[in-house]
């Protein structure tokens, strides 16, 4: 039986590669445009510095630890170059990793995406993993996060066209893209690192599955000793979903490793003070302290439902309100003095110093104190 | 001593559990023990919470040292009623049924399996541990409730925004959803008041345990159908493996994890009561069925899908098609008459907006056959008519309930998406994935099923050189 299922994948295997490259052929771009090289020497440099030690060219990061590299490509067009390869001379170690870029007409606002995972030595990474790469483009860059002066040696960073090689390196990276968890994870996952994967795993190894029971199905034809065997159909089954979970256990693997990375060994408030919300969770905190817990009715409001929702839950156990969406505060009447109101980044509701008000956002003053003020918010008591 | 708390806290709703479904199950159970102790976690994970609002509404203040030993002092009782039980029993065996002969083939393929479930719980665990509450809704509806009373030492309660303002707040909390089932949030004040503290990352212990009571109660179940050894965990590490059930565990904090598992045990213990007419499967399906609408409120239309399977279980062939189709006309009658303002577990008419919408099909069908969620499962249920059609004899009798239940669910779960306003969450993936959620686990259990009436069917040569020994269906 195992001989069988061996045979049956072994032809799907041989006849999936033969139709795919067929496939590759025939829809390769006639002309490609060349691939682009992108220099560090050439690059623009708007936040770190690059130095040159011993004939290699490597960049510094600021103080605040972030280093930018621009490099400006008139009349890119994005589609041509669905794939980006960088190559370092020593794995960057930085804390993030993102590449942006600035639309041609120059109006629009610049788009990033931050590479998932940790960058090794080289990455190739799928750039169709954005929906907004495409158009045409006027500035492509690299954006590191490490530590202040840091330094990340770069070697290459090209960008690719979709040539038959590039294609099958693109499913590669779209395929092994590492998992990142974000707040979309808990809905779906694509499989593939990217939106605009032009393969996605799935339905692909749906159709290795079906040709290799059309395989099977003539063995069984041709072969007069062979019985159908549920069995080899199970088999079959049982290697093709077995595939499917090594390669989603493979990148759970890898985001396993960043979690432990982050969050191993820390106590529950340095988990926090590490995660995606350290700044709303060190805010909450220095609110928590300001606000009384007998009279501690506290309103939440934010432009960001995200921001405001989030810093709520950590507000808690005291007496949160926030409504979604949280633009506004309530009427005025609701409010009673001593309580509370925090107002986050970004909000479009005023605070008039000088007269002591808040506006509510429909019209209405709420007379209030400025209690303290950060970059993530404020904080205020209702007088 | 923090701990011993918390390890307490996570063996006191198995042993409930465990023992009072030891208590209603026959001895003679092919994979007993995984069905006892996989069914005894759920249960016991949805009477905790029980017992914790009991304790609320008598007025006694929730604390460990509170809850813990009345919980403890049931179990003393079970233990007691069980011994009592065994005493009196009619000699009934608690041995295993013989283990079947499986080939090297095979015990290879059962040692791999095992792994890559163990490599499975592991690392989710892992994840699960270190990682603090990170999804949306766990910090927009589910946890906000379970941090205030594990402060509160009380179910104060959650009102609406308006109904909060109109309060001043005045013993009165809100969030988002605060209508929601309290039995999740109720879980992470457990676990909470056993540490003596707030930890964000191991108040999501439960969805561990869920998942594990829920694969142990897989197998259990599997066996009892009549599952081999082999096959039984095959599809169990193919419930694990899917790739949205692990997130749900990883990044826990949502309850649609627990529905689905509560389902799919409900699901499966009626299957195996239909067929064998055991008061305990009978119980067990009774006690899951409606313990669905305490986990999220779309549970209460998953317990009324064991309406239509009932009919077809307990009434001739001729008679349950004619009541169907009544129940059909009576429900699309309901549909036109009901006043739209009329709310049934929290939806009317009105609010739901009932017309067709077809752009949700296309995120339906991404969902199950493009994305990853489910690996090859989408592709088996295409499969899965023409299997029935194969087997028709099978799907007509013994299989009719579960197929005419899991139906009326496929049925639901279309109307929800291309019917009403929640066809957003189909278009956007906001939320078709996770309402699948509560259906795949119990689908995987028909595609179980079905596998097992395939190889029955099997000619008697294969049958005997593959798969020797394998036990009938209890029937």
């Amino acid at each position: 039986m195992l001989k069988i299922i061996a045979a049956s994948l072994l032809c799907a295997a041989i006849a999936m590669v033969a139709g795919l490259s067929v496939l590759f052929v025939v829809t390769a771009p006639v002309d490609p445009p060349p691939a682009v090289s992108l220099d560090i020497a050439a690059a623009r440099v708007d936040l770190g510095r690059v130095v040159s030690a011993g004939g290699v060219s490597q960049l510094l990061l600021d103080s605040s630890g972030l280093g930018v590299l621009l490099w400006t490509q008139p009349g890119l067009v994005a589609g041509d170059y669905p794939l980006l390869h960088l190559a370092f001379r020593q794995p960057p170690q930085t804390d993030a990793l993102a590449v942006l870029w600035k639309p041609a007409n120059g109006g629009g606002s610049p788009s990033h995406y931050r590479l998932p995972g940790q960058v090794e030595l080289q990455r190739w990474q799928a750039l169709t993993t954005s929906p907004d790469w495409q158009g045409k483009l006027h500035e492509f860059g690299l954006v590191f996060r490490g530590s202040p002066g840091q330094s990340v040696m770069l070697e290459k960073a090209q960008l690719l066209p979709p040539t038959t090689s590039n294609r099958l390196r693109l499913i590669y990276a779209d395929w092994f893209a590492p998992l990142s968890w974000d707040h979309t994870s808990i809905n779906w996952n694509w499989g593939a690192g990217s939106f605009g994967a032009a393969f996605f795993p799935v339905p692909v190894i749906a159709a290795f599955f079906c040709l290799s029971l059309l395989f099977y199905g003539a063995i069984v034809t041709k072969c007069a000793t062979s019985r159908f065997d549920w069995q080899v159909v199970a088999g079959l089954f049982l290697f093709c979903w077995f595939a499917l979970d090594v390669l989603w256990q493979g990148k759970f693997l890898g985001q396993l490793g960043e979690t432990r990375r982050l969050f191993a060994g820390s106590d529950a408030e340095h988990k926090l003070a590490a995660g995606l919300d350290a700044a709303l969770v060190k805010f909450a905190t220095e609110v928590k302290r300001q606000v009384l817990l007998d009279t501690g009715r506290v309103f939440v409001s934010s432009d960001d439902d995200y921001f405001g929702m989030r810093t709520a839950y950590y507000l808690y156990p005291l007496n949160v309100f926030w409504q979604r969406p949280g633009k506004r505060l309530p009427a005025r009447r609701y409010f009673h003095a001593g309580d509370y109101i925090v107002l986050l980044s970004p909000t479009s509701l005023g605070f008039e110093q000088k007269g002591g008000f808040l506006e509510n956002g429909m019209g209405e003053v709420i007379p209030v104190t400025l209690i303290a003020s950060t970059a993530v918010g404020a904080l205020f008591r209702v007088i | 001593m923090e701990w011993m708390n918390l390890l307490i806290a996570l063996a006191l709703p198995l042993l409930l559990g465990g023992l009072l479904v030891d208590l209603v199950m026959p001895a003679a159970v092919p994979g007993r023990t995984a069905l006892v102790w996989g069914n005894g976690m759920l249960a016991g994970l949805l009477l905790v919470p029980l017992l914790i609002r009991l304790i609320d509404s008598a007025g006694a203040a929730l604390s460990f040292s509170t809850i813990a030993p009345i919980v403890a002092a049931l179990i003393v009782l079970l233990a007691l009623a069980r011994r009592w039980t065994i005493a009196r029993g009619p000699g009934q065996s608690l041995a295993e049924p013989a283990n079947q002969r499986l080939s090297a083939q095979q015990q290879v393929l059962l040692v791999l399996l095992v792994l890559l479930i163990v490599l499975r719980l592991v690392t989710l665990g892992l994840e699960l541990v270190w990682r603090p509450l990170f999804p949306w809704d766990a910090t927009m509806h589910w946890a906000t409730k379970a941090r205030v009373w594990f402060d509160a030492q009380s179910l104060v309660p959650f009102v609406e925004n308006g109904q909060w303002l109109e309060l001043g707040g005045a013993g009165v909390f809100t969030d988002y959803h605060p209508g929601y089932p309290v039995t999740t949030p109720l879980l992470q004040t457990w676990v909470s008041l056993s540490l003596g503290r707030w930890d964000e990352s191991l108040i999501n212990l439960p969805w561990l345990l869920c998942c594990m009571g829920l694969l142990a109660a897989f197998y259990g179940q599997a066996r009892a159908a009549g599952s081999t050894v082999l096959t039984a965990t095959a599809f169990t590490y193919m419930l694990v493996s899917m790739p949205l059930l692990g997130t749900h565990v990883a990044l826990a904090g949502y309850a649609d994890l627990f529905l689905g598992a509560i389902y799919c045990a409900a699901i499966m213990a009626f299957h195996n009561w239909s067929i064998s007419r055991r008061r305990g499967q009978a119980m067990l399906a009774t006690f899951f069925a409606l313990c669905c609408p305490l986990i999220k409120n779309e549970g209460f239309f998953w317990l009324l899908t064991f309406v239509p399977g009932l009919i077809v279980v307990l009434l001739p062939a001729r008679r349950a098609l004619t009541l169907l189709a009544a129940g059909v006309v009576v429900l699309a009658l309901a549909l036109l008459l009901v006043p739209q303002d009329l709310a049934v577990a929290g939806h009317s008419l009105a609010d739901l907006n009932l017309r067709y919408r077809p752009g949700a099909l296309a995120g339906i069908a991404t969902s199950i056959w493009i994305q990853d969620n489910w690996h090859l499962l989408g592709y088996l249920l295409v499969a899965l008519p023409p299997l029935v059609l194969v087997l028709r004899k099978s799907a007509s009798g013994k299989l009719a309930g579960i197929a005419v239940t899991l139906l009326s669910a496929t049925v639901l779960f279309l109307f929800l998406f291309l019917f009403t306003k929640y066809s957003m969450g189909a278009v956007r993936f906001t939320a078709v994935g996770r309402i699948s959620l509560h259906l795949m686990p119990a689908l995987v259990f028909f595609c179980l099923l079905l596998w097992n009436e395939l190889v029955a069917r099997a000619p008697a040569t294969w049958t005997t050189e593959t798969a020797a020994g394998m036990p009938a269906n209890p029937a």
